[in-house]
C-alpha cells in the first residue's frame, strides 16, 4: 500500500421494496479532495450518502475508506468510533437536525467528549474554536437550536461534523433550506474549511452552480446511476452525456428556454 | 421549506405542564388528586379513630359529630378507614404503574430501536399478554401466592406493560428516524447511550401521560381485585374491601359504609383520566 487511497465506492446498491434506488453507484474521491454528487431530487442522492456514513445498509456494493472495509456493521466501541471519525454528515435540513432540548455549544462537546475524551483540559478552548470556524461565538453557542436562525443552525452542524475529525465530510444538500442570501455565506465558509483543514468533501446537491463553487470533480447521478465523472468545470463547460447537458440547461440564467428543457426532458428517457 | 418543529418539544417538565391548567376541569382533576395524595401522606395524623378499631357497641351508627361518616358494621371510623384506604389505593397503582412503565419502557424500546427479529419476538409477546384479561391473570396469582397486595399488584404490572410497551415502540420507531437522532449515530453512539440520553427524554412527556390514564385504571382494578376478596384483606383499610364489608350493611340500611369509598374510587379514577388525557392533548396540539 502507498499511503491513503481515500475513499472508493464501488457498485453501491440499495432497493427500497424491490425499487431500485441506487444501482451500482462507484466513485472515488481522494484524500483532502472533493467531489460533487448532482442529480435531480429523487435520484438516489441521499440514499448514497446514509449509506457511506452507515444510517442505510447496501444491499450490495463496497465502501473502502483509506483501505479499510465499511460495508460491515462495526462491532464494539472503537470500532464504531473509528467508523465514525471516517466520515461525518451534514443533514440537509438544520431546522431537525439538531436536539432541541440541548445548548448548540454543549452538543458540540459532546462530540469532542466522546472522540477525545483524553484532552479534556482544553475541550472548551476546541469547542470554541470550532464555532468560532463556523463563525458563531459564546453567545450562540449558550442557546438552544430554536433560537437560532436556518443559517446559524447549519453553521453548528457543519462545527459539530467536524468536532470528530473526520476524514470526509458529506454534505447533503446542505444549503437548500436555507435563503438564498444564506447560502452564498455557508458555501464561502465551507470553502475555507476546505482550505484551512485538508478534509474531503463530498458535496451532494441538486444545484449545478452550488457544486460549481465548492468541488473539484463532480459525478452526475441519474435514477441511481452515475451517468458521467470528470473535473467539474469539463463537466460543467463540455457535458458528454445528454441528461448532464438538460441539467445545465435547467439552470436558469440569459437565454434560458423553459420550453425546449421540457421537451428536451421527455426526449430521452 | 418550513420551519418543523419536531413533535416531542423539550422544555422543563413543569413548565411544559403549567399551560395546561387553562381548563377548569383539569385544575380540579389535580387539585382532586393533590387532596388525595396529601390525605395518604397525612392519614395517621388527621384520622379520628384507628381504622381498625372493631367497636361492636357503636355498629353501624349514623353520621354524627363523633363520627362524621358513622361507622360500619364492626363499629369502626367510615372515615378514618376511607383515610386510611387512600394509602394502599394509591400505593398500588403507583407499583402498578411504576413496575409497568419501566416493563413497557424496556420492551418498546428495544422492539422499536432494534427492528428486524428482536421486535418481532417483543412484539408478539406483548401482543400475547395483551389479549389475557389482566384480572384473570391477578386472580390465579393469588390463587398460587394468597391474597395481599403483592400478588394482584404485579400481575397487573404484567397485564399493564404492553400499554406502555406499544405506545414506547411506535414513539422509538418515529423518533429513531428523525435526523436529530440519527445525527448521534452518525457521531458514533452507542444506541443505549443514545435511546437513555436522548430517546427517552424526547419521548417522557407522552409516556407520562399514559401512565397518568393508566393509574386510574390500575386503581379501579386493584379495587376490584379486594373488592372480590382477592386483594388487601380486611380488617386493612382499603376501598375495594371496605366496598365489600359495606354490603351487608347496605342490607340493613346503611349506605354510607359502602357509598364512601365507591365515591372515593370514582373520584380518583375521573381525577388520573382528566389529568392523563389533558396531558396527551396537550401534547398532540402541540405536535400540529
Ligand atoms: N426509507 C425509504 N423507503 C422507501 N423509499 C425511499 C426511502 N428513502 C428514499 N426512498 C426513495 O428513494 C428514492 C431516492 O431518494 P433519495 O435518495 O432521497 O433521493 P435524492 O436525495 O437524490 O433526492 C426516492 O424515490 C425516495 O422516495
Ligand atoms: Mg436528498
Amino acid at each position: 500500500m502507498s499511503g491513503p487511497t481515500g475513499l472508493v465506492v464501488e457498485g453501491l446498491r440499495k432497493g427500497f421494496g424491490g425499487r431500485t434506488v441506487v444501482d451500482g453507484v462507484s466513485f472515488t474521491l481522494p484524500p483532502g479532495g472533493s467531489l460533487g454528487i448532482v442529480g435531480e431530487s429523487g435520484c438516489g442522492k441521499t440514499t448514497t450518502a446514509r449509506m457511506l456514513v452507515g444510517l442505510e445498509r447496501a444491499d450490495g456494493g463496497t465502501v473502502h475508506l483509506d483501505g479499510v472495509d465499511r460495508s460491515m456493521r462495526p462491532r464494539g466501541r472503537a470500532g464504531r468510533l473509528e467508523r465514525a471519525r471516517g466520515i461525518q454528515l451534514v443533514f440537509q435540513d438544520p431546522y431537525v437536525s439538531l436536539d432541541p432540548r440541548i445548548p448548540v455549544g454543549a452538543c458540540i462537546e459532546e462530540v469532542r467528549r466522546l472522540h477525545f475524551p483524553l484532552d479534556r483540559a482544553d475541550r472548551r478552548h476546541r469547542v470554541a474554536e470550532l464555532l468560532d470556524q463556523v463563525g458563531l461565538g459564546e453567545r450562540e453557542a449558550a442557546e438552544l437550536p430554536r433560537r437560532l436562525s436556518g443559517g446559524q443552525r447549519q453553521r453548528v452542524a457543519i462545527a459539530r461534523a467536524l468536532a470528530a475529525e473526520p476524514k470526509v465530510l458529506i454534505l447533503d444538500e446542505a444549503v437548500a433550506a436555507l435563503d438564498v442570501s444564506i447560502q452564498a455565506q455557508i458555501l464561502d465558509l465551507l470553502a475555507g474549511i476546505r482550505r484551512a483543514s485538508g478534509v474531503a468533501f463530498l458535496f451532494v446537491s441538486h444545484d449545478l452552480a452550488v457544486v460549481r463553487h465548492l468541488t473539484e470533480e463532480v459525478a452526475v447521478l441519474r435514477g441511481g446511476r452515475v451517468v458521467e465523472t470528470g473535473p467539474t468545470v469539463r463537466v460543467l463547460t463540455e457535458p458528454q452525456h445528454p441528461y448532464t447537458r438538460l441539467l445545465l440547461d435547467s439552470v436558469p440564467r440569459r437565454g434560458w428556454d423553459p420550453g425546449r428543457i421540457a421537451a428536451g426532458r421527455r426526449a430521452p428517457a | 421549506m418550513s420551519a418543523v418543529l419536531t413533535p416531542a418539544v423539550r422544555r422543563p417538565l413543569l413548565r411544559r405542564l403549567r399551560p395546561l391548567g387553562n381548563g377548569p376541569l383539569f385544575t380540579v382533576a389535580v387539585l382532586v388528586l393533590g387532596v388525595l395524595v396529601l390525605v395518604a401522606a397525612l392519614a395517621p395524623l388527621i384520622a379520628p379513630y384507628d381504622p381498625e378499631a372493631l367497636d361492636l357497641r357503636s355498629s353501624l351508627v349514623g353520621s354524627s359529630a363523633d363520627h362524621l361518616l358513622g361507622t360500619d358494621q364492626s363499629g369502626r371510623d367510615v372515615l378514618s378507614r376511607l383515610l386510611y384506604g387512600a394509602r394502599t389505593g394509591l400505593l398500588g397503582p403507583l407499583l402498578v404503574v411504576g413496575l409497568s412503565t419501566a416493563g413497557g419502557l424496556l420492551l418498546g424500546t428495544v422492539a422499536g430501536w432494534r427492528g428486524g427479529w428482536a421486535d418481532a419476538v417483543l412484539s408478539r409477546l406483548m401482543d400475547l399478554v395483551f389479549s389475557v384479561p389482566g384480572l384473570l391473570v391477578a386472580i390465579m396469582f393469588v390463587a398460587v401466592a394468597g391474597p395481599g397486595l403483592t400478588a394482584p399488584v404485579i400481575a397487573m404490572a404484567v397485564a399493564y406493560t404492553p400499554y406502555v410497551g406499544r405506545l414506547v415502540h411506535g414513539l422509538a420507531r418515529q423518533e429513531k428516524a428523525r435526523p436529530y437522532l440519527e445525527s448521534y449515530r452518525v457521531q458514533g453512539w452507542s444506541g443505549w447511550t443514545i435511546c437513555v440520553r436522548h430517546l427517552l427524554p424526547n419521548i417522557a412527556p407522552t409516556v407520562l401521560a399514559q401512565s397518568a390514564i393508566n393509574f386510574g385504571y390500575a386503581l379501579m382494578d386493584l379495587a376490584a381485585l379486594s373488592f372480590l376478596g382477592f386483594g388487601v384483606q380486611p380488617p386493612a383499610a382499603d376501598w375495594g374491601a371496605m366496598i365489600n364489608d359495606g354490603e351487608s350493611a347496605l342490607q340493613q340500611g346503611a349506605t354510607m359504609p359502602a357509598l364512601a369509598p365507591s365515591v372515593c374510587i370514582v373520584l380518583a379514577v375521573v381525577a388520573f383520566g382528566i389529568v392523563g388525557e389533558g396531558i396527551a392533548d396537550r401534547l398532540a396540539r402541540r405536535e400540529r
